[in-house]
């Protein structure tokens, strides 16, 4: 019975007061589905990946793989001759552009007999319109080739046409003897990237003859193991596959948690609004609450039915932002799996991924903020009596003394967040629990700072403008229970522009002086960017031949392979380099050396290696822990370490040896690009366009350093690309919030308005002092925004940077952007309080002054 | 030195047979749309009132009063029907020039007292003048001078939420004749007072009204009030009917 009054109550609420809850169940959809957007964007890539590795992987339990010099096939023989393994299957894989678009497709080599004992997504895969003899053929005929449906579809081309496969050793023209109709999901996402070759035609196309790239088993039994390992040549391991796939799954770990991280600040701006709107609505009841409370209404009924609207408001934000979310995370994948593509590993998603983890974590998260930011306003308002409610500023006078509460609190908490991050620990969660702490402390300080300001402004605006000029600051300060949450969402969605502003300019700006060190060449040639795990092939005689071409001084060779470091078998394989020269001795910026300078590169040619700060940082590698083992052809071999040098080239660390020290602990015939100096009156253009005429037939990429550098920084913009949106819908969501505070002091005001209208203010007049208003709230907002943004950016730099991806770099501050920052909101507030103020403006004065 | 009005005596007679009405309203009518429906609150009514006379608009709840304040005023437009103020037409007027003629001309007390929150009582006074761009010296002087006079002098800075209901409602008279306007609107001034400070502000208002010869209309519907007007309007089922205060009381 009670339960249903409490109920009516809540619903009549609701339905007189529209525009409030619709801005509730905004604010609640917008944080809900930025946070449900970035994990279906994620979990789609990395979804995506793990049926690619999965289904590849098959039934597989271990792999055997090399070093750079691979398995040799010889040892695949062996296994099953000597050993008499039938569960073993070969594997060859690469990378390989395809048609006149230059589509990066896997090309994976395979024993279409062998397969079947290890994977099945061609088991039950048909290829209708071709004989039943695909395989056959496949494996029979040279240089044929099978592709998915879907790849045929991307390509454009039907069994029995060519199609042109080009590698770094040069063009291949290949026939399509048929197109796999996928049996299922898996087998159609297994598939989704990959051309695949009978194993021979594979190595002729790699450029591996006699070199598999892998061996994956099913090995039910320990001993049948040790009897591989006893049969494997040097260099050569037999490993479980789990660790190899959750090694690669957690390359883009930290970029897909930043993305996630800042979807939840959204969801905190959020929160705000959510207590403002709920707050105010509480405000604007106070004689009904109070006179309920007069009737017999105890303190649990008024709790409950104002936790009731909230759960009530709370459900349908939540439910369409799960719906909103899922649409956002299929706009996001494209962006989120184009940069892992570029950083870290292909991916081609089929289908978006909502799991039911996501679908929980919107639910709480939406509900959870509904009712924890409804929570204050709901415990505020068993506070109030049927004798308070007769004087209308008891509310505000409460709010004043809470926001030197709230200030109080606001120092501790900002405290506890600095102290957090003096923690050395590397966890990147605690990390973020330390920023979210320390912007948390900022806001909750912002409400007192707010009315200081105000009443700083007051007498100078007072002497500019007259009366009014002192009424709006005044007008501020005393509606501080609205105003104060509002600014404090404004401040913080401000400050989350100007923290990750900060960072990105300060990323880059140490990138470009990263650049301008590391690039000493002039000309670059590699094989076109394919992700970290790709290792390219090219002749070490093309150095002969680019050595021979007109204005070309000297001719660099770097080897870049993914070795295996035994001492760290749950991080990815490490990044090995092996040049030829040093190329930016002079110029690199070192964190520490145990050697001087300039004897760093006749140490490495003495056997020591230099690592870069992201590979020492994951790997706890200091100036006295400085040796690092690596699996050579021969056996596990330490390298000292010399140097730990700054490096932003990738987050997964390089290692860099001399190639001399390289080639004699691995027969790698090998190289994997080239770097070329020109004679000091070469045209770098020419030599340029003479280089990518020699390597026509590789599809290598030939770029002079400002192509290069401008390759790098597309490919670092469109990394931040997805950041810049996220920022952008947080500011969205905090204009959503302004508009709502404003309109909810607009209303609040509505009577002291028509009386000033009544006694003689124009309309332009209010329109000006409404707008007066509003202004000195986003001013104040965005300079509260500064000092915050700035220790958000200070945070990112040297906390979430250093936790995620291992990268120190230097604080640069832009005055530009500062100035840019404090517009942006000053501009979001004059348009939230566009319309409020023209509803002040052509408000009925004779209304007004009915209005209670 | 702004000149000063000089002090008159309410002498309804003589001021009729001059026959010089500082407020003219003829043939208003005004309804409002209430749940679908219009309902009409005056319908075809008029009135003449003299300068420096009080009249006192009677009727019950509802009956209208606020409403014909509001459109004397200028703050509300007629549905139909001519309001014609020391010979200007309001209802030809837009609502920036209505605006500019309240500020100069009008003076307002609320039931509710009305004062702006954010301003203390001195700039709650000059408010208006303020906003005409009229202070000066000798205004400053008259504001004091009123506030003086009812019993506030000292609580210039103050705000007005530090202030009792009564000494609101004095500080909202002197607001309303600070600034030197033809007329003063009090819809029911002592609304929301106890009967001891109703006696005191209605004194306060009558006086001072009196002293600077202000034209006052006075909506209510205590009849104790209404006796103390030179005429009353009696408001019923939207229609005014004048009659002299002694007739009706």
């Amino acid at each position: 019975m009670t339960g249903t009054v409490v109920s009516r109550l809540a619903y009549r609420a609701l339905q007189r007061r529209v525009l409030q809850s619709i801005l509730f169940v905004l604010s609640i959809l917008a944080g809900v589905a930025l946070v449900v957007g970035v994990d279906v964007a994620a979990d789609s890539a990395r979804r995506a990946f793990s049926l690619s590795l999965a289904s590849l992987q098959g039934d597989a339990t271990h792999e055997i793989v090399g070093g750079p010099s691979g398995v040799p096939s010889a040892l695949y023989r062996s296994l099953r001759a000597d050993l008499g393994i039938r569960t073993a299957a070969p594997v060859i894989q690469g990378t390989v552009r395809v048609g006149s678009d230059e589509i990066p497709l896997t090309l994976l080599g395979i024993d279409p007999f062998a397969e079947a004992q290890v994977r099945q997504y061609l088991a039950g895969a048909s290829a209708p319109g071709v004989d039943g003899q695909v395989l056959l053929r496949l494996i029979t005929e040279p240089d044929t080739v099978l592709v998915s449906q879907s790849v045929a579809a991307r390509l454009g081309v039907e069994a029995g046409e060519q199609l042109e496969l080009r590698t770094a050793r040069g063009r291949r023209s290949v026939t399509l003897v048929g197109i796999i109709h996928p049996a299922n999901e898996l087998s159609a996402q297994a598939l989704a990237s990959l051309v695949v070759a009978d194993i021979s035609t594979a190595q002729e196309i790699v450029g591996s003859p006699g070199v598999l790239t892998r061996i994956d088993l099913v090995l039910t039994n320990t001993p049948v193991l040790s009897d591989i390992q006893g049969s494997l040549p040097p260099g050569v391991v037999a490993r479980p596959v789990e660790s190899n796939q959750s090694n690669l799954e957690q390359l883009s770990d930290s970029f897909t948690l930043n993305l996630q991280a800042l979807s939840l600040l959204a969801l905190i701006v959020g929160l705000f609004l959510v207590y403002s709107i709920m707050s105010f609505s509480v405000v604007q009841r106070r004689r009904q609450i109070g006179m309920l409370r007069a009737i017999g209404a105890t303190r649990r009924q008024v709790f409950a039915g104002i936790l009731l609207e909230a759960v009530a408001l709370g459900v349908a934000g939540t439910l369409l932002g799960l719906a909103v979310g899922y649409v956002l995370g299929g706009f996001l994948v494209g962006a989120v799996t184009r940069t892992i593509s570029d950083l870290y590993y292909r991916v081609e998603v089929q289908a978006l991924t909502l799991s039911s983890f996501t679908i929980a974590k919107g639910v709480f998260t939406g509900l959870g903020a509904s009712l924890g930011a409804a929570l204050i306003p709901a415990l505020n308002a068993t506070g109030i009596t049927p004798a308070s409610t007769l004087r209308s500023t008891d509310a505000e006078h409460v709010s004043r003394s809470r926001a030197d509460m709230a200030a109080v609190a606001g120092i501790v908490v900002l405290a506890a967040g600095l102290v957090l991050t003096q923690f050395q620990a590397q966890s990147l969660l605690l990390g973020f629990g330390a920023l979210f702490l320390a912007l948390m402390g900022s806001v909750l300080i912002t409400p007192l700072a707010l009315l200081i300001v105000m009443r700083l402004v007051q007498p100078v605006l007072g002497r500019a403008i007259g009366t009014l000029g002192r009424t709006a600051p005044r007008a501020i300060a005393r509606s501080l229970s609205r105003t104060g949450v509002a600014v404090a969402a404004l401040s913080l969605s401000v400050s989350v522009i100007v923290g990750v502003s900060v960072m990105i300019a300060s990323f880059r700006g140490t990138v470009t002086t990263w650049l301008d060190g590391a690039l000493t060449a002039d000309v670059f040639i590699s094989a076109p960017a394919s992700g970290l795990l790709e290792t390219v092939n090219l002749d070490p005689e093309l150095a002969v031949q680019l050595q021979n071409l007109p204005g070309v001084s000297k001719v660099l060779t770097a080897r870049d392979v993914p070795v295996l470091a035994p001492d760290y078998p749950d991080l990815p394989p490490v990044n090995l380099v092996a040049v030829s020269d040093d190329l930016a001795e002079r110029s690199r910026r070192y964190l520490w050396l145990a050697v001087p300078k300039e004897d760093v590169w006749d140490a490495m040619q003495n056997g020591a290696i230099i690592v870069t700060e992201s590979f020492a940082y994951r790997r706890g590698i200091t100036s006295e822990a400085n040796t690092l083992r690596i699996l050579t052809d021969n056996c596990p071999r330490s390298f000292p370490i010399v140097g730990v040098y700054y490096h932003y080239g990738t987050d997964q660390g390089i290692v860099l040896m001399s190639d001399a020290v390289y080639r004699k602990h691995f027969a790698d015939p090998w190289v994997s690009s080239f770097a070329l100096f020109l004679t000091p009156e070469a045209q770098s253009a020419q030599v340029v366009e003479n280089a990518r005429r020699l390597l026509a037939d590789q599809g290598l990429s030939v770029q002079s350093t400002g192509e290069l550098r401008t390759q790098v920084f597309t490919i670092f913009d469109r990394a931040f690309n997805i950041t810049a949106a996220l920022r952008s819908l947080a500011a969205v969501v905090a204009f959503i919030g302004v508009l709502s505070a404003l309109m909810a002091i607009q209303i609040d005001q509505q009577r002291t308005l028509g009386t000033m209208r009544a006694l003689g203010l124009t309309s332009g007049q209010l329109w000006r002092l409404a707008l007066l208003e509003t202004g000195l709230m986003g001013l104040a907002a965005g300079v509260f925004a500064l000092p915050i943004g700035l220790l958000l950016a200070k945070m990112l730099i040297n906390v979430i940077n250093v936790r995620a991806f291992g990268w120190t770099f230097s604080f640069l501050v832009a005055p530009g952007s500062m100035l840019q920052a404090v517009l942006i909101a000053l501009t979001a507030a004059l348009l939230a309080g566009a319309y409020p103020a023209w509803r002040v403006a052509h408000l009925a004065p004779a209304e007004a002054i009915r209005y209670e | 030195m702004q000149p000063r009005i000089p002090y008159l005596t309410f002498q309804p007679q003589e001021m009729n047979k001059k026959h010089n009405p500082i407020v003219s309203i003829s043939g208003i009518s005004k309804s409002y749309l209430d749940q679908g429906e219009q309902r009409a609150v005056l319908s075809d009514a008029s009135l003449e009132v003299d300068r420096g006379e009080f009249v006192a608009i009677l009727g019950s709840s509802g009956s209208g009063k606020t409403t014909l304040l509001h459109l004397i005023g200028g703050i509300d437009t007629p549905d139909a029907g001519e309001i014609v103020i020391d010979g200007t037409d309001l209802t030809s007027l837009s609502d920036t020039a209505r605006t500019h003629f309240r500020r100069r001309h009008v003076g307002m007390v609320f039931q509710l007292f009305n004062l702006i929150p954010t301003l203390t009582v001195w700039e709650n006074i000059l408010l208006p003048a303020e906003l005409e761009g009229s202070v000066n010296a000798s205004r400053r002087d008259y504001a004091a001078s009123l506030l003086a006079r009812v019993g506030l002098g000292d609580r210039t800075n103050t705000f007005p939420e530090k202030l009792s209901g009564g000494e609101q409602q004095r500080v909202a008279i002197v607001r309303a004749l600070a600034h030197e306007p033809l007329i003063v609107l009090a819809d029911e001034p002592t609304g929301n007072l106890d009967a001891q400070n109703s006696a005191r502000v209605l004194s306060i208002l009558l006086q001072l009204t009196r002293e600077a010869g202000r034209t006052l209309l006075m909506a209510t519907h205590d009849h104790e009030i209404a006796r103390q007007a030179s005429r009353v309007c009696l408001l019923r089922d939207g229609a005014l009917s004048v009659q002299p205060a002694a007739a009706v009381v």
